[in-house]
């Protein structure tokens, strides 16, 4: 996403639809942190440097970094 | 027999609570993902003779390879399940969290294992508006499950009653598998596994044929083909698989009352996570975290002291001459191991109060945002958040700075870190610039202090800048792309009570046995004179005097002479701990100093002197929370003045206190972090770098003195030279065996 889309991002919610462009070993490391398709994710705020976003899966809180953020499939959904 | 007995869960659900509530030790808690570093084990209780384990949390078992294929930490885990060393594993989970962690109960129960689930922060469940079904959960696994708050001390009995009935039950039968697989996936694995091999086995198999690059032949299978068209991998295959059953139980297991999940923390996480905040707000922790540490832990340190005093030497001393001892009796008492509990002693409260804070911090959760804030400052030295944090750490002490190296995830970075941390000025090292500069420089000494902090810091950075631009430790490594972030907590004060003194305690009895021997040794070595007599008053002719006076010539750069032998033992004594510097100071200067020896009062006078001395401290007790406020020059500080040694003298010296060898304590930990290869390396890059400073320093004032000056330079810019084209040639190899590998 570019530096732009990424400033609107908090306060919007994601679907995530696919997790295919992670290798397979980072992939099943995300899932066992809830992080897996058809969750939905809450963005909160930017961190402080922006190269984080701080985002919301089931209650659960995550700094993630803008490099994985942009390798997830993701689909802007209502609350 | 005696049974073991695991605790096993993610990170941060509360295991050492836990442990500690069945043990009644007290394992170190915070609320920081990996408090727990490595497996503690301990006895359960008298009557019951098993032991317990209490292990680091993972999120699954296997944790295959990092990025760089390196095995990670959590062998240890995979080890003892594959030993089947535990008879029964106690799964902790975070009730309010089931779904995300039942995964690792889905593996440990297709690892054949004895579990219990423990549904832990039970506490905290009508806040989350949930409701958890536990027979139900039970009933779905086919394990034992109960809710406890290992916080509160809820359930904690009734778990108890339950392990020791689980215990007793020999031998369970194979159980049942929770989670049925896709046909396919349920053929493969009784292909691959062989008979009593668990289902956890095959599935290891299965996983590992995903990272051969010539995966086996059943690899190869139509059946397989057809998963793998679906879900890419037999590794996502497997986990998407237990995922959905998870995921079916959880919906039925928990009931919400209430959709809307309300983000409690953020209005907390805007301020500490604020791009502008932000960072003043994690110094401004910092500092609280230090000042108060230092002004409460003085305070302590100011009532203590005297009594130490009053009980170990001077009582002692009375007690001596009234009974008309020998002479080193008295030596051997009050100078020997007398001085080693009060040095020892008084050290605690320092210790026991930053300890206190740093608990706190932990506990609320802001630890993690900490390294947040400062990662892309890190990113300079391409080093993570992580590091930043253990290196402020590293400011009040050494040891637990390196001990928290252990949250960065790459190794690599987690050796830099370790490298960096002997320069950042410890606690320890601030008292002795404190006396120094109070009395030589008493106009400029918040200069001077500040100088010798920026130049720890300065050489720590560089140091990493160094290591970064040499390539020394190794290739580009991985970041933490996810970073959990606890939920923010009141800390609970008794909890971080205990544990504070727990530690300072430990530390403490430890320095003891390094810090007593040493003590009763100088004191022998300073009463005995080379030709084997008892001195009354040491000086000069003592065995340590010309030890020191003979190590003096290689300290000539630094600007210690002959006479300064004192500061030259002090030296080598601080290798085992820098606090030992300034009482090794005070054991020479006040032995040398006949008339400081006190004149034996009685007891009661000695008695009364005290309480004027505590109640003084008392009563300028908030002078230790001013920014700068009057040093205590000790007694003995006057004998070691201008006419002794010079400034510049003194000033090489603490620069070379600042840089040398980090203590034995902080080598240690550094061994432990990242093996003793790169402690060697510390300890030499260290040595030479405060050598080279403090000479450096010393030439700067001694530049205008002729020969001794000029040649000096000359020789450093060569060596300089050399060192420069010894570490080209050095990275240019490198490269070529890199490009040879690849």
């Amino acid at each position: 996403m570019d530096d732009d889309v990424i400033k609107q991002a908090p306060g919007k919610h994601f679907l995530i639809t696919g997790m295919t462009r992670f290798h397979f070993s980072q992939r099943e490391a995300l899932y066992v942190k809830g992080v897996l398709p058809g969750k939905k994710i809450e963005v909160m705020q930017l961190s402080p440097q922006g190269d984080r976003l701080i985002v919301r899966v089931e209650g659960q809180k995550f700094a993630v970094k803008r490099e994985m953020w942009d390798l997830l499939d993701l689909e802007e959904t209502a609350q | 027999m005696t049974k073991t007995i695991g605790i096993i869960g993610n990170p941060n659900v509360g295991k050492t609570y836990l442990f500690n509530r069945l043990t009644s030790c007290e394992g170190c808690v915070g609320n920081w993902a990996g408090v727990t570093s490595t497996a503690c084990k301990a006895k359960i209780s008298e009557k019951n003779a098993s032991t317990i384990l209490d292990l680091p949390g993972c999120h699954r078992l296997r944790e295959f390879r990092d990025q760089q294929g390196n095995h990670t930490s959590q062998r240890e885990v995979d080890d003892i399940i594959s030993e089947n060393r535990v008879d029964l594993w106690l799964n902790v989970l975070d009730a309010g969290k089931l779904e995300q962690q039942l995964y690792l109960t889905v593996q440990l129960l297709e690892a054949n294992q004895n579990v219990i689930l423990v549904l832990n922060r039970i506490d905290l469940l009508p806040n989350l508006k949930k409701e958890i079904d536990i027979k139900a959960l039970g009933d779905f696994l086919d394990v034992p499950v109960i809710k406890v708050s290992a916080k509160l001390g809820l359930g904690v009995n009734s778990l108890q009653s339950m392990i020791s009935e689980c215990l007793k039950k020999e031998s369970h039968t194979q159980r049942s598998y929770p989670v049925r697989y896709p046909t396919e996936i349920e053929i493969l694995l009784k292909k691959v596994s062989t008979p009593g091999q668990t289902r956890f086995d095959a599935w290891k198999k299965i996983i590992a044929g995903d990272y051969q690059d010539n995966p086996p032949a059943w690899h190869f299978d139509k059946n397989v083909a057809k998963v793998m068209s679906v879900y890419q991998t037999m590794t996502d295959a497997m986990a998407l698989t237990r995922h959905e059953a998870i995921g079916r139980w959880a919906n039925q297991v928990v009931k919400e009352y209430s959709k809307s999940r309300k983000d409690t923390d953020k209005a907390v996480d805007k301020w500490a996570l604020h791009n502008l905040y932000g960072m003043p707000i994690f110094f401004m922790m910092m500092f609280l975290v230090f000042w108060l540490s230092m002004g409460f832990g003085q305070l302590l340190q100011g009532i203590l002291e005297p009594v130490l005093t009053l009980l170990f030497v001077n009582i002692p001393k009375v007690f001596v001459q009234k009974y008309a001892l020998p002479f080193y009796v008295d030596v051997f008492l009050s100078q020997g191991i007398g001085l080693s509990f009060v040095t020892a002693l008084s050290f605690f409260p320092i210790l026991f109060v930053m300890f206190f804070a740093l608990n706190l911090l932990e506990e609320s959760g802001y630890m993690t945002r900490a390294a947040i804030v400062m990662d892309r400052l890190m990113r300079y030295l391409d080093l993570p958040g992580e590091s930043m944090v253990a290196l402020v750490l590293g400011l009040g002490c050494n040891v637990p700075g390196i001990l928290a190296t252990r949250h960065i995830p790459s190794k690599g970075d987690k050796i830099i870190t370790a490298l960096m941390m002997p320069f950042m000025s410890c606690g320890a090292r601030l008292s002795i610039f404190a006396v120094f500069s109070s009395v030589f420089f008493p106009e400029k000494a918040a200069q001077v202090l500040f100088f010798l902090y920026v130049l720890g810091v300065g050489v720590a950075f560089g140091t990493g800048l160094l290591i970064k631009y040499t390539g020394l430790v190794g290739e580009k490594k991985a970041q933490t792309y996810l970073l959990e972030l606890p939920q923010y907590q009141w800390p609970s004060m008794t909890m971080a009570l205990k544990q504070a003194v727990r530690r300072s305690q430990r530390f403490v009895w430890r320095a003891l046995g390094v810090i007593m021997p040493v003590c009763v040794v100088l004191a022998i070595l300073n009463h005995i004179s080379i030709d084997g007599q008892i001195l009354q008053h040491p000086g000069d002719q003592s065995i340590l005097a010309s030890i020191g006076k003979m190590l003096s010539i290689l300290f000539y750069p630094i600007g210690l002479k002959a006479q300064h032998w004192p500061m030259v033992v002090s030296l080598i004594m601080g290798l085992l701990a820098k606090e030992v510097v300034i009482s090794t100071l005070s054991i020479f200067y006040v032995q040398m100093e006949v008339s400081s020896i006190a004149v034996a009062q009685n007891i009661s006078e000695l008695w009364s002197e005290c309480w004027v001395e505590v109640w003084g401290n008392l009563g300028h007790g908030y002078a230790y929370f001013l920014p700068f406020f009057d040093v205590d020059v000790p007694t003995w500080m006057p004998y070691l003045n201008a006419n002794h040694i010079s400034a510049s003298a003194v000033m090489g010296y603490l620069i070379f206190t600042l840089l040398y060898f980090p203590c034995i304590s902080t080598l240690y930990a550094q061994a432990k972090q990242v093996g003793w290869r790169w402690a060697g390396v510390s300890v030499l890059w260290s040595t030479v770098v405060a050598y080279v400073c403090a000479s450096g320093y010393l030439l700067c004032c001694h530049v205008s003195s002729g020969v001794w000056g000029m040649s000096a330079i000359l020789a450093v810019v060569v060596l300089g030279y050399y060192a420069k084209e010894w570490l080209i040639a050095r990275i240019k190899n490198m490269k070529k065996k890199k490009a040879l590998t690849t």
